[in-house]
């Protein structure tokens, strides 16, 4: 299999950055727009659309997913308790599903667990979108689209920073955990109610490994004139193409069918 | 000719330091020069090259006297930034320095800090990586290339900001062979184009030596030799007083000279030299002993049979890491009680993917390993662990403790001793290794050798049956190197299995009894030292360069000899003086 660095660009990866930036945008803003699942769930087709068109690893979004699954269950459960007139305006809404606790009205109704389904769509939604967004994007693309928004150099520089040293120091926690472990650690590789104390034997070493790194990277930075001036010379090499054009006009398309759903036909509430 | 570097009485003490770091340092290096700054862990080397770009004292405080001029600018008035388009600094861990997300971006990093023109910044970017011969990697993520590649793009990121003056603080000690040949073959590159004045910090002499103009030497921050490097390296003693590891075809001929065969200036540094002494000393009457026979055992490529008391056992091991091709592809392999077996091999031949099976880090995906008579696949790594210690080759990757005695006392406290039970044994532990003096010191408050030594004693406090070792020597100064080595080798002469991972030659001629090649996952050679080092052509395809004693004794050939030396002492034997007198 070829690496991602070896990858001939597809269409979706040559287009413009700010093509791309209203996309996300726009995703996001259908995603908000409607209350009910059905809505999302046809947003949430698109969503996952894109992501086929642009080639997303689809190994990737399940790394990011399964993590938390947990907390896709929970926010489904306890949205399943919203209930009455003043959350849902649709009758079918409020019906109850199931009787929880009836003497202090704590009940499941359908528009509660219709809810928990939109909000799990709307965060599926804008994790395909967002990862979508930047799998396709260089940093220093998006570093330009920051520049350009007038963001400072020093923030944008901190995020590429971030991004470029999460693998490095992955790499530095797998060989602190074989170390301990070579000694008779016993440090759970995942879960999170283990005492804190169990990960010292990590933690620390890690800690001060960064810190050194963070030392020799201040240092290699300034002696690279970081900071010679407040400004870096930033490569203007947006280019705005008719396939840009074309994109574009799906998204402004969108957005107006969808805002024409929820305000004029009033659709899409629970 | 102007002084591209005049450094004149610089004294500097770190913040909160009682002793100065560097004490009336007086330096001039002309313009074009390639200078190598030599010395013992802590003599100051790194301290003196932070001072040439002013990260001493403007990021790093303390207490700054005397002079600097880098290119005739007054270090004290400019800021770093403004001195990297002078002085470009390479560091010594290559993933710390490398900014980008993909090589052109990282390379552009420093002339985009200057403003300069697009089109400028991509003749530099692209200048820059032909350089270090890295053109047509632009676009490749830097995450993905080798620890040689990611070190020469460091370069290339000072070179493309146009510096006059490059230096580099050790940028090959954290580097395997081929990487180190990379960077060296880099710097030859430079060196040979004359428009850099190049100064490096390093350990080793045998790639310096040739292309230095001039050595520095450094102890305890003051200047304790500068000159001619084949004067200093000629003289063992001298390189003895200072802490520097001689060139390892010097020493046999030092011993020569003590011994009246040869004069001071035939002490040969490199190969071809030796191979010239040899033959003016033939010429003059002396004799070489010839091949002795009985020291040349049989080369075995096939594996060894599977005893019932061996130490380690395995059987067609093969290990795959997820889907990917097998890292391991069948290795069988028997390692007898109390045997002390280097492990050679390339970066990603599978070492280290090997020796993690025997405490159980990782299982195999076919076939079988015992232990001590204990199949790993029955017993959890925390177990294995006190039969089979493993030393990584980065000792801080482990240290988290705030003292050493507790450092040492973790493991024991793992494998659920009793009290007394551990702080007996710490305190034996702390005595076989010479750090008792050190028992409530914050581990990393020590050197990188004496923190070494701890990883080591923080094992066989356990009194693992087995020792795994992983590149023991590695960033290490000469005696540190030679401290910890003197420690693996009185464990094994008290009866503990020895298997080392190494990239040292020198060391493995030395101490090894048996050695296995890797090569892309398979066992490719087995055998002693002698009778592998000897196999050439096989060891190449390994990327394995024998000791120089044995490149001397295979060529030696020429000269119609017929040697299998293995040590320096190999070839001290031989030698027969001219009136007959056999030296013994």
């Amino acid at each position: 299999m070829p690496k991602l660095s070896e990858v001939k660009p597809n269409v979706f990866q040559s287009l413009d950055v700010r093509t791309k930036g209203v996309m996300l945008l726009s995703m996001l803003c259908l995603a908000l727009l409607f209350d009910d699942p059905r809505f999302n769930f046809i947003v949430f087709l698109i969503a996952a659309g894109i992501a086929f068109l642009a080639q997303l690893s689809w190994t990737k979004v399940r790394q990011t997913l399964f993590p938390i699954l947990p907390l896709f269950l929970l926010i489904v459960i306890f949205a399943g308790f919203s209930s009455g007139n003043l959350h849902f305006q649709q009758e079918r809404s409020q019906t109850v599903l199931l009787e929880v606790w009836p003497a202090f009205h704590l009940n499941i109704t359908y528009g509660g667990l219709y809810r928990g389904i939109t909000y799990l769509l709307r965060m599926l939604i804008l994790i395909l979108s967002s990862m979508t967004f930047l799998q396709t994007t260089s940093l220093e693309k998006l570093t330009q689209l920051l520049q350009k928004l007038k963001v400072p150099a020093q923030f944008s520089f901190m995020i590429m920073t971030a991004i470029r040293f999460i693998p490095v120091l992955n790499r530095k926690r797998i060989l602190i955990l074989e170390a301990q472990k070579a000694r008779g650690a016993h440090i759970p590789e995942k879960g999170a109610f283990v005492p804190i104390r169990t990960f010292l034997p990590l933690v620390v070493p890690l800690f001060a490994g960064s810190i050194q790194m963070a030392n020799t990277l201040s240092m290699a930075m300034m002696s690279r004139g970081f900071g010679y001036t407040r400004y870096q010379t930033h490569t203007d090499e947006f280019r705005f193409r008719i396939r840009d054009g074309v994109v574009i006009g799906l998204e402004i398309i969108l957005i107006v069918l969808g805002l024409y759903l929820r305000i004029v036909l009033k659709l899409g509430k629970l | 000719m102007t002084n591209a570097i005049e450094i004149q009485g610089l004294t500097y003490t770190y913040p909160h330091a009682e002793q100065p770091s560097l004490s009336q340092v007086n330096v001039g290096v002309k313009a074009g020069r390639f200078i190598v700054i030599m010395g013992a862990s802590g003599a100051g080397k790194t301290t003196l090259t932070l001072c040439l770009n002013g990260l001493i004292p403007q990021l790093l405080e303390g207490h700054l006297q005397g002079k600097i001029e880098v290119d005739g600018l007054d270090v004290s008035k400019y800021r770093t930034q403004t001195l990297a388009q002078r002085v470009g600094m390479v560091f010594q861990d290559p993933e710390s320095q490398i900014v980008g997300l993909t090589v052109e971006e990282d390379v552009a990093f420093g002339p985009r800090n200057f403003l300069l023109p697009e089109e400028e910044i991509q003749r530099y970017v692209h200048e820059a990586l032909a350089r270090v011969r890295l053109s047509g990697y632009e676009s490749r993520k830097t995450e993905e290339l080798s620890g040689g590649e990611k070190q020469r793009l460091a370069i290339a990121g000072v070179l493309a900001m146009r510096p006059d003056i490059l230096v580099l603080d050790e940028p090959t000690s954290e580097l395997d062979p081929v990487g180190r040949a990379e960077i060296f073959a880099t710097l030859e590159d430079l060196r040979q184009e004359k428009e850099l004045t190049i100064l490096i910090v390093e350990h080793w002499g045998e790639e310096v030596l040739t292309r230095a103009d001039e050595v520095v030497v450094l102890r305890k921050g003051e200047i304790a030799w500068q000159g001619n490097p084949a004067v200093l390296f000629r003289d063992l003693l001298l390189l003895q007083e200072l802490g520097l590891r001689p060139i390892p075809i010097s020493v046999p001929f030092w011993e020569l000279y003590k011994k009246g065969g040869i004069q001071a200036e035939e002490i040969p540094l490199s190969i071809p030299e030796a191979l010239e002494t040899i033959r003016n000393m033939l010429k003059r009457g002396d004799h070489i002993k010839g091949l002795n026979l009985s020291k040349t055992p049989r080369i075995s490529n096939v594996p060894t049979p599977l005893s019932a008391c061996g130490a380690v056992e395995i059987q067609d091991l093969k290990h795959c890491y997820g889907n990917a091709d097998p890292t391991l592809k069948g290795i069988s392999l028997s390692i007898a009680s109390g045997e002390f077996v280097a492990l050679l091999g390339a970066n990603g031949a599978g070492k280290s993917t090997l020796t993690k099976h025997l405490n159980g880090l990782l299982m195999p995906t076919e076939g079988e390993v015992w232990v001590s008579g204990k199949n790993t696949k029955d017993f959890s790594t925390a177990e294995l662990a006190r039969i089979v210690g493993y030393v990584f080759q980065n000792p801080d990757h482990q240290i988290f403790e705030s003292s050493v005695d507790k450092e040492m006392a973790y493991g024991l406290k793992n494998a659920g001793l009793e009290e007394v039970e551990i702080v007996r044994r710490v305190e034996e532990a702390l005595q076989y290794t010479g750090l008792e003096r050190f028992r409530q010191v914050h581990p990393l408050t020590l050197g990188k050798g004496e923190r070494q030594i701890l990883a080591v004693a923080s094992i066989l406090a356990l009194q693992p049956e087995i020792l795994v070792i992983d590149e023991p020597t590695a960033g290490l100064d000469w005696t540190e190197a030679q401290k910890v080595m003197d420690l693996v080798r009185r464990l094994h002469d008290q009866g503990t299995t020895i298997i080392m991972i190494t990239h040292d030659m020198e060391w493995v001629a030395e101490y090894a009894e048996r050695v296995v090649v890797l090569n892309q996952g398979e066992i490719l050679l087995e055998g002693t030292p002698r009778a592998v080092f000897y196999q050439s052509k096989r060891l190449l395809e390994a990327s394995i360069v024998p000791p120089q004693i044995v490149q001397l004794s295979q060529k030696c050939g020429e000269l119609g000899l017929q040697c299998d030396w293995l040590r320096g002492e190999d070839l001290v034997e031989a030698w027969v003086k001219k009136r007959g007198v056999e030296n013994a």
